[in-house]
């Protein structure tokens, strides 16, 4: 028996993914039909139209999709966050260190709720482990000019205006990193990000990127990516996001990372109490 | 607790998305309707018994919200949101590599009337059912199909000419007018 040939909504509603099974089916069996009736090399009527609608939708995702990743205004978490007491954060993220490091895994979640999350921010994630790497392969290993500004009350400053928010950079880190200077790259499409550079006696270089984020996060984690070249331990505190990128044992880059998350807590009107965090 | 908040947070920037649709643009008076729209749901989160999915849930009480809206600033002008102006501002994208099409086709967007927006936005960008959506705008499932329908001749309309090939809309089986 031929197909029936689909009527306009019914073609709109397969082009929409509305249509249960059998119907779906019936659709395709009639616009194959169609495709072997058709004029060599031109295409059959009703199919050119289910493409026409096919191509829309997808110009309209695509020029609607961008939307999703802007920013959200602080003021639109406060009808649905409650207030966070800043030494339960700090402690959550302490024992996030301990476990991360141990376990070595990128997700140990507490529940499906998180997954969820994670799942919905991971794009996210890995564009931001992306820049955090590209940047530390393309300026460690200059000898001449591995940072734009030096170290120096200069470079707080200046980093600080321009990314709109304190910036801290610690003197040294634990290992013996001491603080070389720091540069400004692209974060967000429009907005900037700060690259901090360490060294070691050995000559090791370990690099900081901070930027803000496109999505804020409700619980902040702590997670480790093995790159080629480097390790990068990262974390996402409420709107911003920080990456630690080094060529260094774990444990150590873990430490730099756990000095660096302190440093910027403190600012917090409570300090934070870490005192149970497990061992690395 | 904590689980309607991860709820309600990962949904933000959709609900923005479908304010600035409504609002055609206007940022900040779409944000104030995403933060409307987020008190409500906190206040009713009961009345969600968590049956489907959150979204159409939170796209309906927007477009309850909205409806109210409008009904008091056009009060005197406007008897229903068809009758609402076209929108006066192109949406802003916020990133930089926006194709030209993509802008052309944001500007396009704005076109049409209210209620034929809304439908685009929730079945072609959020792809919600034709079900979802009837629910969530309170109309039948048919007129979600017969807005939708005039919805995309506008867009083809004013787009046209662009490069895209343009179907024979009116060229179907004879059975239903266009429009």
């Amino acid at each position: 028996m031929n197909p029936q040939r689909p009527d306009r909504d019914t073609l709109m509603a397969y082009a929409d993914g509305q249509l249960d099974r059998s119907r779906r089916l019936e659709v395709e069996r009639y616009l194959q039909q169609e495709a072997r009736l058709a004029v060599r090399g031109e295409l059959a009527p009703l199919r050119a139209e289910l493409t026409a609608l096919q191509a829309q939708n997808l110009a309209l995702r695509e020029a609607l999709d961008p939307l999703l990743d802007e920013p959200v205004p602080a003021r639109l978490l406060q009808p649905v966050t409650p207030p966070v007491r800043p030494w339960a954060r700090a402690a959550a993220v302490a024992l996030w260190i301990g476990v991360g490091a141990v376990a070595g895994s990128l997700l140990t979640r507490q529940s499906q709720q998180d997954d969820a999350v994670v799942a919905a921010q991971n794009d996210g994630m890995q564009h931001f482990v992306h820049q955090a790497e590209l940047a530390y392969a393309v300026y460690t290993p200059d000898a001449r000019r591995p940072v734009e500004v030096r170290e120096g009350s200069d470079l707080t400053t200046w980093l600080s205006r321009r990314l709109q928010r304190p910036i801290i950079a610690p003197d040294a880190l634990p290992g013996g990193l001491v603080l070389m200077g720091g540069r400004l790259l692209p974060g967000m499409p429009g907005k900037p990000a700060a690259q901090l550079m360490y060294q070691d006696a050995q000559g090791h270089r370990v690099t900081v990127y901070l930027r803000g984020m496109a999505k804020p996060t409700t619980e902040t984690a702590f997670r480790i990516v093995q790159g080629k070249q480097a390790s990068t331990f990262y974390w996402v505190d409420r709107q911003w996001g920080y990456a630690l990128t080094g060529d260094l044992p774990r444990a150590q880059l873990l430490d730099a990372a756990r000095a660096l998350y302190q440093r910027y807590t403190a600012d917090d009107p409570a300090p934070p109490a870490p005192t149970a965090a497990p061992q690395a | 607790m904590a689980d309607r908040q991860q709820l309600l947070i990962e949904q933000i920037p959709h609900l923005r998305r479908y304010a600035r649709v409504l609002h055609a643009g206007h940022t900040a008076d779409a944000d104030d309707l995403v933060q409307d729209t987020l008190e409500r749901a906190v206040n009713k989160w009961g009345l969600w018994r968590g049956a489907g999915s959150v979204r159409p849930w939170l796209f309906s009480i927007m477009h309850n919200l909205f409806v109210d809206q409008c009904a008091v600033r056009h009060a005197q002008t406007a008897q229903s949101l068809e009758d609402l102006p076209d929108g006066a501002l192109p949406m802003q994208a916020a990133t930089q590599d926006t194709r030209i099409e993509a802008l052309e086709l944001l500007a396009a967007l704005q076109r049409p009337s209210v209620p034929l927006r809304e439908v685009l936005l929730l079945v072609a960008v959020e792809g919600l059912s034709y079900a979802e959506t009837a629910k969530a705008l309170g109309v039948p499932t048919g007129t979600v199909m017969s807005r939708l329908s005039r919805a995309r001749s506008q867009l083809w309309q004013l787009t046209s000419g662009e490069g895209t090939q343009r179907p024979a809309l009116r060229v179907i089986d004879g059975q239903r007018s266009v429009g």
